[in-house]
């Protein structure tokens, strides 16, 4: 699935006080997981970001614990040109994701209404409108 | 993941300030921010109900600052991510 993943606006708008380069949307490919319970960006999204963590977790993996940064953006799902889905906001976890730049949890899932079509191998994803702007 | 001093200054903060928290704010989110002084320790700005207004007041707060926020508990969670993530990789 095709994601753009953001600065949120309040994190901009610090971004413009302090002078700082204004960092431009990332878009990349992510994957969904439905047992991961929080959504995940790959530390390399984090630093095209221009993020700084606004905490530090532990992360229960398959091979072990490990530290991880928490990052707050905004992630829009299902990108299509002229059809832009709305922005939702996440606390994202760094973390190398196995074959896709971002992994969406059970944080951004629980919000909407996943159905697997099982035959035919194929997924709808129907998330809430959202009040919140992109930028 | 990479060292962060700032971050350890603000968490050592939160620490001393936890078993008081627990008492009037727990399952809440603590803010704490970067002095302007450094010689000084990191300042407690408030607890709120939400995570992201908690961030929006940081970022609101702490131009030119680092800020942390953390949830009010007695014990930090540990999230599982248990399949897609490896713990090594970096």
């Amino acid at each position: 699935m095709e994601v753009e993943v953001r600065v949120p606006p309040s994190e901009l708008e610090r971004f413009r006080l302090e002078g700082r380069i204004i960092p431009q949307p990332v878009r990349t490919t992510a994957i969904i997981d439905t047992a991961a319970e929080r959504t995940c960006v790959s530390v390399a999204i984090a630093n095209r970001l221009l993020l700084e963590p606004t905490r530090r977790e532990d992360l229960a993996t398959a091979s072990g614990t490990r530290r991880s940064g928490l990052y707050h953006v905004t992630v829009q799902l299902g990108w299509r040109d002229g059809h832009p889905p709305d922005p939702i906001q996440v606390q994202a976890y760094d973390a190398e994701v196995t074959g896709a730049d971002v992994l969406v949890g059970l944080d951004v899932l629980r919000k909407g209404k996943l159905v697997v079509y099982g035959p035919d191998g194929t997924y709808e994803l129907f998330l809430p409108r959202t009040d919140r702007s992109a930028s | 993941m990479r060292p962060d001093p700032i971050l350890d200054k603000l968490e050592a903060a939160f620490e001393r300030r936890r078993a008081e928290l627990l008492t009037t704010d727990e399952g809440r989110w603590a803010l704490f921010a970067q002095p302007r002084d450094k010689r000084f320790r990191p300042r407690f700005l408030g607890c709120f109900d939400d995570e992201f207004d908690a961030c929006d007041a940081g970022y609101r707060n702490t131009v030119g600052r680092r800020f942390l926020v953390k949830e009010v508990l007695e014990k930090d969670r540990v999230i599982s991510v248990p399949w897609a993530v490896l713990a090594d990789r970096q």
